[in-house]
C-alpha cells in the first residue's frame, strides 16, 4: 500500500490512537519473497525497513495495514559501494551506515553533512535510507540531497527493476514515483569530483526536528564560474524543489553579489512556497533567499580557497 | 538549632538512587491482576450535541467488557461545580465525568471502551458511530468576550465566569498629571505541561466493602479522596489514594480530571479494577492548559524615573469549564495581585476577567499567572526605561522596595513580611558582570552581532494559607502534618503529608528530622502518598512543601527529641538538663558517656515494658501539624538575568547564560534548590520561546503531538548559574519560603527584555509570547 | 483485518536471559519488556519515538523501543536498564547523576544514562555543547538537563583520566 493516503486522512481531531491494528508479519526470506508478498497484497501490506517513520504512522492509524513485511534484513538491500563513477546504496542502509562510512564521508560529502541532522542517533541506528526516501517527507534531508546531486532510484517489483531519477521521483507530500507492488532497492549517486563543491543548511528550533527550511546544493565551479548548479530547497514545499529557472544569469559566470540578488528575486516565481505549522509562506521565503545567499558565498570561498 | 548537621547541607538524594536504577513504580508499573484498561473516546468537535451513540458493533468486538457512555455513568455519580465563593461571584457550570447531551470541547470524552488491552480498546473504538450536531464554537478569549459571542454555557446567560476589580490610591489623577506614559498590549499563549510520564489512574472497587483503592499519578492524594468520595457518594474512609512515584506533576497532576474520575466510576461499574492511562495524544487534548491571555498595562512615571501609578487590564481563558476544584480564576487573580509586587508604588488598578472558551480547561500549572504578571511588570519596567533613555537597572534600583521598608502592604494590598530584592539584585549584577555585558553589547553590535541583555524581579508567592482556597470552600488544605515513629531498633519512619514528584521533598524532611533527633540521614525513613499510612496533608503545590511539611516535620523531631531524653532520663535516673542527643546515642553533657542508644529505648519502650516505671506509658509515635494561616502567600523573591543572541537574518535566539539570584528564605539543601530554579528557567524558556498550543478556527488543537508542540530540549539550552540568599519568614521555626516556581515566573520577562534589548537598535518591540523567530523578523520589517 | 491470529514466536535475550514468547504482531518491544516480560523500567512517554523515554539498547545500540516490534528482537540481544545497571559498566555514570542531582522525577533517567553511555563508548572527551547536542533526543521536564550534563561531562574527564 502506498503511504500518501495519510495526507489525504491526517489525524482527525480529538483523535488519540496509539496502539497499531492488527496485523500480519512476515520477515521476508529474500527479495523474490518479499516481492511476491507485496504482489499478492498490493492494496494492504506495507513494507517495514527502519521502522522509524512507518511505526508513529501505524500506532497513529493513520496507515492500517493488514500485513506488515520486513525487508530490513536483507543483505541484498544493504551495502555502501563504489562502483566507477558512482556510489551505490543499497535500500535497507541505515543512516548511521551512512554516518560511518568513509565510502560517504569521501565521496558523498554532501549526504555526510545531511545525515547528522537526521533526528537523533537512537533513531539513526534502524532508519534506514529507502525508507527515509520513500515516506518523501517534504522536510525531510535526503530527498533533497538525493534531488541535488542527481541520483537515481532503483525500483524492482516482480516485473523487473527501474531507475527513476531523483528529480522525478519526488511527487507530492509522501507520494512518490514507486508504484504499490515496488520496493526501493537502492539508489546510485555520482561520486563528487574535484570541482564539486557542496553547501547545506538547514533551520530548525530544535536540533534533530524536521526543517522548516532547509537547502542542499551541489555545485562545480570551474575557475570561480559556476558550471553547474542544483540547489534543493526542503521542507518549503510538497516536495524537494530544484531551482533551475532562475539559477539562468549566474550559470558560467563569476560570482557577484548583485547577480545573486538578482537570481534570489527571481527564486520566488520559480519556487512555490507554502505555510506550516510553525512558519508562514513569508517568513520561508525570507529564510530560502538568506540560506541561498549565504551557500553561494560560501561555495565561492571554498572555490577560491 | 544545631549550629553544624543537615539542615543546610546540599546532599543526594538517597530516594533518588531507586530511580536511577531503574527501580521506580510509576502508575504504569502498577500490577493488579484482572485489570482491564479504559480508553475513552473524544469529541472531534470543539461545541457540538449528542445526537446518537451506536455502539453495538464494538461491544461486540474482541476482549471488550463494555462500552460506556456519559449518560451510563450518571448513576455512580454525582458532576461537579467548581467554585471560589472568597473570590466573589463565579458563573460556573455542572462538569461531567463524561458528556452527556453536548460536548463543549475538541477531546471531551463521549464514550469510554473497556477491554483487556489497551489495543484491544482502541479496536473497538473505531467501530463506535457517533452522530453529531455541530453547534457555533468560540475559541480565542477575545472572542469569547465579546457580547453577542456564542455562549458555552447557554444556561450563565454569559461567557464571562468571573471578574475582579482593585483599585487603591488615586490611579486616574495621577495619571492625569503624569510626566510620561507608557502603554504596551501583551499577549500571552495558550501552553501545557508536558509531564513526561502521563496522568493515570488504577481504580479498584471492591463491592463487598464499598471501599475504593486508587493509584493514582497525582501530587495531592488527600485532596483527591475527598473529592472523589465526595463525588461517588463514598465516605472519605472508604477510599484509599496511593500515590505511586510521580513522572512530573508541576501543578498538572493537582485536578479533578473527567476521565480520571470516570475511569473510578467504572471501576464501581464493574466492580473489576480499571486502568487509565493517558497516551501522549490526548495528554495534549486533555491535559490541563495554561496560559492564554492578553494584557493591556499602563504605567505613569516621573522625569526621574520613578513609577507612580500602574494599571493592568487582565484577559484570561478558562476552557469550557472551571477547573476542579481550584477554579481556572487562579490565574488572573495572581495578575492582578502579583503584577506591582516589587515595586515602590501606591496607585494601581487592576482588572481581571475570565472568559469560556470552547477549549480545554485552564488551571495550575507552574507558576500559575506570577509568569505572566513579572512578564507585564519587568516589560512596563524596561519600556518606561527605555522611554526615559535610562539604564534598565538604575530604574529598578529607583524602584525596587527597599529592603528595610517591610513589613509593607503592597499596591494590590497584599502583604509582604520581608524580602531581599536590593540584596538579590545587586548580586545578580555583579555576577553576571551586568556592565561588562552591556560594553560586550556595545562593542559587538559594529560588527552587525546583536546580544542583549534581559533582567527580572520576581516576587513569588508561595506557601499558601486557607484564605487561598479552603475559605472559597475547596477541600484544600494549607496544612500539613508529620507523623514520627521510632521503631523497636531505633531506627526512624517518617510519615508525611507531604508528596515528591521529584523535587526532593523526601529528602529535605529526612534532613529536618535526623539532624533534629540527631541521627544519620540513612536512619529516616519517609512514607509518602498513600492516605491509608499518611497523616492527612495538603501534597505538593505552590511551592509549600519545605516552608509547611518541612515545618511539622521540625515540630514532630522537637517533640520526640524531647520524648527520647525524657525516657532516658526516667530510665536512667539522670537529671534532663544534663542529657543530649548525639549521633542517636542519649549522651551525658558533663562527661560525655553514652547512657543509652535509640536502640536501648527502642527495645524497653516496645518489647521490655516490665522495665519502665509503673506510671509510665512513654510514647514513641509523635504527630504535629503546622498551617500557616496569617499570610495569603508567603513571598519569596529572586532575581534573574539572561544574556542571549539574536541572528537577525534567521530571527534564531541563541541564549548564552542565566544567571539567577534566589531567596527563598532557608536553604535546606541547597543542590535540591539549584535545581528547582534550573528546572524553572528551563521550563520558562519552553513558555518564552517554543510552546504555545495552536488551534484552528473550529477550535481543534493543531499541534498536539511531540513532533509539533515544542518543548526545549537538552541542545539550545544555557547553563544556569545559581546563588542564594535568606531572609527566613517569622511564621515559622524553619523560616523556609518555598523556592520550586520562581525560575519559571522570571525567565520569559528577562528573556523578552533581552531580545527586545537586543534588537533596540532597529527599534523593534515584542510582546507576544513565545518570542518565535518568526515573529523576531517581523517586528524587523524582514517579513512580508 | 481483526485477526487474532496475527502472532509470532518469539525468542529474545534480554539482559542475559532468553525469553521465549507468543506475542501479537503489533506489540510493541517497549510493551513487550514492560507488560510481557515484566520489565518496568523502561519507560513510554510518547509512542511516537520523540521523547527518547523508552531507549533500550538493541544489538549494542540504542533505539527507541516504542519504533520497533516485538518480533523484529526475535534472535536479537536486548539491554535494558536493569541489565545494564548489573553489568556494573556504569556504576560511574549512576554515581555522578546521584551526586549531581541528575535525576529528580526520574522517569527519563533510564535512558538518559544509556544514551550518555552510548555517547562515553563512542567518543572520547565529549564536551559540554556535543553532550547537550548527543542527548538532545532525551526529553527531561524537571532538571533542565544541566544537572545532566554536568554528570556525564564528569564522568567523561574521569574515564578520560583512567
Amino acid at each position: 500500500m502506498l503511504l500518501h493516503r495519510i495526507q489525504e486522512r491526517g489525524r482527525a481531531p480529538g483523535e488519540n490512537f496509539v496502539k497499531p491494528v492488527d496485523f500480519a508479519y512476515k520477515k521476508a526470506r529474500s527479495i523474490d519473497h518479499a516481492l511476491r508478498l507485496l504482489k499478492e497484497n498490493v492494496d494492504d501490506a506495507a513494507l517495514l525497513s527502519g521502522g522509524q517513520s512507518l511505526l508513529p504512522i501505524l500506532n497513529m492509524r493513520l496507515a492500517t495495514p493488514a500485513l506488515l513485511i520486513d525487508i530490513s534484513h536483507l543483505e541484498v538491500l544493504r551495502g555502501i559501494e563504489r562502483q566507477g563513477k558512482f556510489i551505490r546504496i543499497g535500500g535497507a542502509t541505515r543512516h548511521v551506515e551512512l554516518q560511518r562510512s568513509p565510502v560517504i564521508t569521501h565521496h558523498l560529502p554532501l549526504i555526510s553533512r545531511a545525515v547528522d541532522h537526521i533526528a537523533h542517533a537512537a533513531i539513526r541506528n534502524r532508519g534506514t535510507l529507502g525508507g527515509n526516501l520513500a515516506l518523501a517527507d517534504p522536510a525531510s534531508e535526503l530527498p533533497a540531497c538525493c534531488v541535488a546531486l542527481d541520483a537515481k532510484i532503483e525500483l524492482t517489483s516482480e516485473a523487473g527493476v527501474r531507475q527513476v531519477e531523483a528529480r522525478e521521483f519526488f511527487i507530492d507530500v509522501y507520494e512518490t514515483a514507486m508504484k504499490a507492488d515496488e520496493i526501493l532497492t537502492a539508489v546510485t549517486i555520482p561520486t563528487t569530483t574535484s570541482n564539486a563543491y557542496f553547501s547545506f543548511r538547514e533551520f530548525v528550533r530544535r536540533q534533530g526536528d524536521f526543517a522548516i527550511v532547509g537547502i542542499a546544493v551541489h555545485a562545480e565551479v570551474v575557475d570561480g564560474r559556476f558550471e553547474t548548479l542544483a540547489p534543493a530547497f526542503f521542507g518549503v514545499s510538497k516536495k524537494p524543489v530544484l531551482a533551475v529557472r532562475s539559477l539562468i544569469p549566474i550559470l558560467g559566470e563569476r560570482f557577484s553579489p548583485e547577480r545573486i540578488d538578482e537570481v534570489v528575486k527571481s527564486l520566488q516565481n520559480e519556487i512555490e512556497i507554502f505555510d506550516s505549522l510553525h512558519a508562514s509562506a513569508g517568513f520561508k521565503r525570507h529564510l530560502v533567499k538568506h540560506f541561498f545567499a549565504e551557500s553561494l558565498k560560501e561555495i565561492h570561498e571554498f572555490s577560491e580557497q | 538549632m544545631s549550629r553544624s548537621g543537615l539542615i543546610g547541607r546540599p546532599v543526594p538524594r538517597p530516594d533518588a538512587i531507586s530511580l536511577i536504577d531503574g527501580a521506580g513504580c510509576y502508575l504504569d508499573d502498577v500490577r493488579i491482576p484482572g485489570t482491564l484498561e479504559v480508553f475513552f473516546i473524544r469529541s472531534p468537535h470543539a461545541c457540538a450535541r449528542i445526537i446518537n451513540i451506536n455502539r453495538s458493533n464494538a461491544r461486540a468486538a474482541i476482549g471488550v467488557h463494555d462500552v460506556i457512555t456519559g449518560k451510563d455513568l450518571l448513576s455512580f455519580y454525582a458532576p461537579w461545580t467548581a467554585v471560589l465563593t472568597n473570590l466573589g461571584e463565579m458563573k460556573s457550570a455542572p462538569q461531567p465525568a463524561m458528556a452527556v447531551d453536548v460536548v463543549r470541547w475538541c477531546g471531551e470524552p463521549v464514550a469510554a471502551v473497556v477491554a483487556e488491552t489497551r489495543a484491544q480498546a482502541e479496536d473497538a473504538a473505531d467501530l463506535v458511530e457517533f452522530e453529531w450536531e455541530v453547534l457555533p464554537a468560540v475559541s480565542g478569549i477575545e472572542s469569547a468576550a465579546v457580547p453577542n459571542a456564542s455562549l458555552v454555557h447557554p444556561e450563565l446567560g454569559t461567557n464571562v465566569a468571573w471578574q475582579m476589580d482593585i483599585d487603591n490610591g488615586d490611579v486616574d489623577t495621577v495619571f492625569g498629571n503624569a510626566y510620561k506614559i507608557v502603554k504596551r498590549t501583551f499577549h500571552i499563549g495558550r501552553q501545557t505541561g508536558v509531564t513526561l510520564e502521563p496522568r493515570g489512574i488504577l481504580a479498584q472497587f471492591n463491592p463487598s466493602s464499598r471501599h475504593l483503592t486508587l493509584h493514582q499519578s497525582t501530587q495531592v492524594p488527600h485532596i483527591q479522596r475527598a473529592i472523589y468520595a465526595k463525588q461517588l457518594g463514598l465516605a472519605e474512609n472508604q477510599v484509599r489514594v496511593i500515590c505511586p512515584d510521580v513522572g512530573g506533576g508541576f501543578g498538572l497532576k493537582l485536578h479533578l480530571y473527567p476521565d480520571e474520575f470516570a475511569t473510578a466510576a467504572i471501576s464501581m461499574r464493574l466492580c473489576r479494577p480499571v486502568k487509565f492511562v493517558a497516551d501522549r495524544l490526548e495528554s495534549f487534548l486533555a491535559d490541563i492548559h495554561a496560559r492564554g491571555h492578553r494584557v493591556d498595562a499602563k504605567i505613569a512615571v516621573s522625569r526621574e524615573g520613578k513609577i507612580e501609578a500602574m494599571i493592568v487590564d487582565d484577559l484570561a481563558g478558562a476552557g469550557a469549564y472551571l477547573v476542579h476544584p481550584r477554579t481556572s480564576a487562579i490565574e488572573p487573580l495572581l495578575v492582578a495581585i502579583c503584577t506591582p509586587l516589587a515595586y515602590d508604588i501606591q496607585h494601581y488598578r487592576a482588572s481581571a476577567r475570565l472568559v469560556y472558551q470552547n477549549k480545554v480547561m485552564t488551571g495550575q500549572y507552574r507558576g500559575v499567572g506570577m509568569p505572566i504578571a513579572t512578564l507585564v511588570a519587568e516589560g512596563m519596567v524596561d519600556a518606561a526605561a527605555r522611554a526615559l533613555s535610562m539604564d534598565k537597572a538604575t530604574f529598578r534600583k529607583q524602584n525596587l522596595i527597599p529592603d528595610d521598608a517591610y513589613p509593607r502592604t503592597a499596591a494590590s494590598g497584599e502583604y509582604l513580611e520581608r524580602l531581599s530584592q536590593h540584596a538579590a539584585f545587586n548580586v545578580l549584577l555583579e555576577m553576571m558582570d551586568y556592565d561588562g555585558l552591556l560594553q560586550k553589547q556595545r562593542d559587538l553590535r559594529e560588527q552587525n552581532i546583536y546580544q542583549g541583555v534581559g533582567l527580572a524581579n520576581v516576587v513569588e508567592g508561595t506557601a499558601p494559607g486557607p484564605a487561598l482556597y479552603a475559605a472559597g470552600g475547596a477541600p484544600i488544605s494549607s496544612r500539613d502534618a508529620c507523623t514520627l515513629r521510632l521503631e523497636a531498633d531505633g531506627s526512624i519512619t517518617c510519615a508525611t503529608g507531604l508528596t515528591d514528584q521529584g523535587q526532593g521533598g523526601r529528602t529535605i524532611v529526612a534532613q529536618i528530622i535526623a539532624e533534629t533527633l540527631s541521627v544519620s540521614l540513612n536512619s529516616v525513613h519517609v512514607i509518602m502518598g498513600d492516605t491509608s499510612t499518611t497523616p492527612f496533608g495538603g501534597g505538593t503545590w505552590a511551592s509549600r512543601g519545605t516552608a509547611i511539611a518541612g515545618e511539622a516535620a521540625l515540630r514532630a523531631a522537637s517533640t520526640m527529641r524531647e520524648r527520647i531524653i525524657d525516657i532516658a532520663c526516667r530510665l536512667q535516673e539522670y537529671p534532663k538538663e544534663q542529657l543530649r542527643i548525639i549521633d542517636g546515642q542519649i549522651t551525658s553533657i558533663t562527661d560525655g558517656e553514652c547512657l543509652m542508644t535509640f536502640e536501648e529505648i527502642g527495645r524497653i519502650v516496645h518489647f521490655n515494658t516490665h522495665q519502665l516505671p509503673d506510671d509510665f506509658e512513654p510514647e514513641l509515635i509523635v504527630t504535629r501539624h503546622y498551617s500557616q494561616r496569617e499570610q495569603l502567600l508567603i513571598y519569596a523573591n529572586c532575581s534573574l538575568g539572561v544574556s542571549l543572541e539574536v541572528d537577525i537574518d534567521t530571527g534564531s535566539v541563541h541564549l548564552r547564560k542565566v544567571w539567577g539570584v534566589d531567596d527563598c528564605g532557608r536553604v535546606i539543601n541547597e543542590k535540591l534548590v539549584a535545581e528547582q530554579m534550573r528546572g524553572g528557567v528551563v521550563q520558562g524558556i519552553g513558555s518564552a520561546l517554543y510552546e504555545e498550543c495552536l488551534y484552528d478556527e473550529h477550535g481543534q488543537l493543531l499541534n498536539g503531538s511531540m513532533v509539533d508542540y515544542l518543548v526545549p530540549m537538552a541542545a539550545e539550552m544555557p547553563d544556569i548559574e545559581c546563588r542564594h540568599l535568606e531572609t527566613p519568614t517569622q511564621a515559622t521555626t524553619l523560616g523556609a519560603k518555598g523556592c520550586g516556581e520562581a525560575g519559571t515566573i522570571g525567565i520569559s520577562a528577562a528573556i523578552m527584555n533581552a531580545i527586545n534589548n537586543a534588537l533596540e537598535p532597529f527599534d523593534a518591540e515584542l510582546t507576544s509570547q513565545p518570542f518565535t523567530p518568526e515573529k523576531i523578523l517581523r517586528a524587523l520589517g524582514k517579513v512580508d | 483485518m481483526n485477526s487474532p491470529n496475527n502472532s509470532c514466536d518469539v525468542v529474545v535475550d534480554i539482559n542475559d536471559i532468553t525469553y521465549r514468547r507468543r506475542v501479537l504482531a503489533r506489540e510493541s518491544l517497549a510493551d513487550f519488556i514492560r507488560h510481557t516480560i515484566g520489565l518496568t523500567g523502561t519507560h513510554v512517554g510518547c509512542e511516537h519515538g520523540i521523547c527518547g523515554a523508552c531507549t533500550v539498547k538493541m544489538n549494542g545500540m540504542i533505539v527507541r523501543s516504542c519504533l520497533v516490534l516485538a518480533v523484529q528482537a526475535d534472535g536479537q540481544q536486548i539491554k535494558t536498564i536493569e541489565g545494564i545497571k548489573a553489568s556494573g559498566e556504569i556504576d560511574d555514570l549512576r554515581a555522578a547523576f546521584h551526586e549531581n542531582n541528575a535525576a529528580q522525577c526520574g522517569f527519563c533517567t533510564p535512558a538518559m544514562l544509556i544514551t550518555a553511555a552510548e555517547l562515553l563508548q563512542n567518543e572520547k572527551n565529549p564536551d559540554r555543547q556535543r553532550i547537550r547536542q548527543f542527548l538532545s533526543g532525551n526529553y527531561c521536564r524537571c532538571t533542565g538537563y544541566q544537572a545532566i550534563v554536568d554528570a556525564v561531562e564528569q564522568v567523561a574527564l574521569e574515564r578520560g583520566n583512567v
